[in-house]
């Protein structure tokens, strides 16, 4: 493999992981993945592992418009590992709070995530955000989790109706394609806005400890992806079998290293 | 029968004493002793029915029966459409097995919100089968998103049905559907033939239930269809059932007899919210009444206040109205539409009725022959029950100012003051 830099910078076993995953070990005499080529590698991995499709999910954060994006097949619900961490330092209580659209299939590992946490959600009605803010009123739920178009949207409500300082913190998460991001478009008066990137919906690649609350460009990336940079972009595989096999996919972005923080590295991502 | 009653009694005693359930001493007041027993039905037959005004009164943690780190779900039943929200506690179990064993599923397409608490029992009970949901803004991006999965169950609100058959024809998806379910409201005689008609073969379920009731469905449809009744229900062993008549409050326990369903979900550890005689506001008969609750089955008629209009010494129902076009089948489509405007003080009675004539349409004769042909009751049409001075007469005539797609518009306003 060819690239400037890699993150992580070692992985136990690579090459026989990538070996067992891809068929080989260099990965650039195999051609850039795209959200098709990506749903036929999975497909064939759930074949070679004996896994049925248990669904599919939009390769985009689309909401209505079927043609604007692809199907992009599961046979393993993704692991929310950064909703982990998140719950593990914050310790939110009592409820959660979904707000986003059925169309990307969040809900069950949003559900998984709570229940190991003792937590339970609330999310319903989508569409109707008056609602939305009332059950933030009589349920209480101090943990949202939403899109970054929709923060705001929900707090406007919630303002407009009095309903303040209930919610503590915010995961926003924004689609690859969808940086930079306002922050100030995202944020919930008086609580923490922590950032994360999806490839997919569901599939977080960067998000953001409590060190990098306030930034909107800084975040760790996920490790269990092998991230490439060089001066042909960012590409990412997937080498850890609980996230997509995804060889050497694109990303519309750059990173640039910045600093370690509580022994994570962090890193600038700069759209292109 | 004792068995019952003594689940019955642990959760009065439970809703009685506990503070948790404190609405419940707070409804029961002075009438209700604080040494109550449910030894005899009578005795259970004394407690006050709750209805949804006690509930939306009331803080969700004042009618609970378990702590909330017990519960999977907070969400709401009431409140989508502008009015008092009422929130209820879920958990994730899954109640469908007489719907998904009769077929074995092999994908699941669904959508609507109710989706979202199927889809969670159902990934415990089913984890390799594929499950596709999605809300009803989105039809077509959900669906795309089943494009090619074996799918032989679908699921989707009743009134979208339309909306989804369209969408499951765009991306092939009809012709494998052995299993088609269907919920929010009663399935109507018209409405089961369409869908019989879209999926040749499929078995047609109708899940009964209530959002503010718990996950659970009030009763599953036994797929038998009668094109009088509609779907006919068995009872689900999670709850006791009771039909009363909606004015008197008297317990109905015999075949054929319209009354109100009063429903008490058993308390159970996957329950964290039971309810106790809980007026549901829905009509309902009898097909099959047998002394123990779990062996009845019935039939659904309709809302209370929406698909039944009472008028002195009578009543006019939507599925009366289908019946009754039915009949004229030569004139009119089977499919048609009626809006009902609430009756106050000052505004009578009145319906209107969108039918979409066959071809040349006399609209005075057909307004007369309906007229004749929409019973009251079982035995008394309306034409006869007016001509008898039974109840009032009511102006019957077309609009012709307004036409969609043809159809024609007949409204009904009820006379006030006349016989």
């Amino acid at each position: 493999m060819h690239a400037e830099s890699l993150y992580p910078a070692t992985l136990p076993d690579l090459e026989r992981v990538l070996d067992d995953r891809y068929g080989t070990h260099d990965l650039t005499a195999l051609e850039l993945d795209t959200p098709d080529t990506c749903s036929q590698r999975i497909v064939a991995e759930a074949q070679r592992l004996k896994r049925t499709i248990i669904n599919r999910i939009p390769s985009r954060f689309i909401r209505n418009d079927d043609d604007l994006s692809d199907p992009i097949p599961q046979y393993q619900f993704p692991q929310w590992r950064s909703l982990d961490e998140q719950y593990r330092f914050y310790k939110p209580h009592g409820g959660v709070m979904l707000f986003a659209p059925g169309l990307w299939q969040f809900v069950y590992p949003f559900h998984l995530q709570a229940r190991r946490h003792g937590l339970f959600v609330t999310r319903e009605s989508f569409t109707n955000t008056p609602l939305a803010a009332e059950i933030v009123r009589q349920a209480q739920p101090t943990f949202l989790v939403a899109h970054i178009a929709d923060v705001a949207a929900l707090q406007n409500e919630l303002q407009r109706r009095g309903v303040t300082d209930i919610i503590k913190t915010v995961v926003a998460f924004a689609g690859v394609d969808e940086l930079p991001i306002d922050l100030a478009s995202c944020t919930v008066p008086n609580a923490n806005t922590t950032l994360e990137i999806h490839l997919f919906p569901g599939h977080v690649i960067a998000y953001q400890s409590f060190p990098l609350l306030g930034s909107t460009d800084t975040f760790h990336l996920d490790r269990r992806y092998l991230w490439e940079f060089n001066e042909d972009g960012t590409f990412i595989t997937g080498v850890d079998e609980s996230v997509l096999p995804l060889c050497r996919y694109r990303l519309p972005f750059s990173c640039a290293p910045t600093e370690t923080i509580s022994q994570q590295k962090a890193y600038t991502i700069t759209p292109c | 029968m004792l068995n019952y009653l003594s689940k019955l009694d642990a959760m009065f005693q439970y809703a009685y004493h506990n503070d948790r359930a404190s609405f419940y001493r707070d409804l029961y007041g002075d009438r209700v002793r604080p040494d109550f027993h449910v030894d005899t039905l009578d005795a259970w037959r004394s407690l006050p029915f709750v209805t949804k005004a006690d509930l939306q009164q009331v803080p969700l943690l004042e009618r609970t029966f378990t702590d909330l780190s017990n519960a999977d779900m907070i969400r709401t039943s009431s409140g989508t459409s502008g009015g008092e929200v009422l929130m209820t506690l879920r958990n994730f179990t899954w109640r469908y097995d007489e719907l998904f064993e009769r077929i074995q599923p092999t994908g699941v397409l669904s959508l609507g919100d109710i989706s979202y608490a199927v889809e969670n029992g159902f990934r415990l009970k089913y984890p390799n089968i594929p499950f596709i949901g999605g809300d009803l803004h989105a039809v077509g991006a959900a669906v795309r998103l089943a494009e090619g999965l074996p799918i032989n169950v679908v699921g989707c609100w009743l009134f979208a049905y339309d909306m989804f058959i369209q969408q499951l024809d765009r991306y092939g998806l009809r012709e494998g559907v052995a299993v088609v379910y269907t919920f929010g409201e009663r399935v109507t005689p018209a409405q089961y033939v369409k869908l019989k008609t879209a999926f040749p073969g499929a078995l047609v379920y109708t899940l009964y239930g209530a959002t503010e009731i718990h996950e659970t469905r009030l009763g599953y449809s036994v797929d038998e269809f009668d094109m009088e009744l509609g779907t006919i229900f068995s009872t689900s062993e999670h709850l006791y059932m009771e039909l009363i008549d909606p004015d008197t409050g008297t317990v109905i326990e015999e075949t054929g007899k319209e009354g109100e369903v009063v429903v008490t979900m058993m308390w159970t550890e996957n329950n964290p919210s039971p309810l106790l005689r809980y007026r549901m506001g829905d009509l309902a008969m009898y097909t099959t009444y047998h002394e123990d609750p779990w062996q009845r089955r019935y039939a659904t008629r309709g809302r209370r206040e929406l698909d039944r209009i009472r008028i002195p010494g009578g009543q006019l129902q939507a599925s009366e109205f289908e019946r009754a076009i039915g009949t004229f089948h030569d004139l009119v489509m089977p499919d048609f539409e009626l809006h009902y405007t609430p009756v106050t003080d000052t505004v009578p009675m009145q319906a209107e009725l969108w039918v979409l004539p066959r071809g040349p349409f006399d609209e005075r004769s057909f307004i007369d022959a309906f007229m004749q042909a929409v019973r009251i009751s079982p035995d008394r049409t309306y034409a006869d029950a007016v001509s008898r001075g039974l109840v009032p007469a009511m102006q019957c005539r077309s609009v012709r100012t307004l036409s969609r797609e043809g159809r024609k518009r007949i409204r009904f306003i009820e006379e006030r003051g006349g016989k």
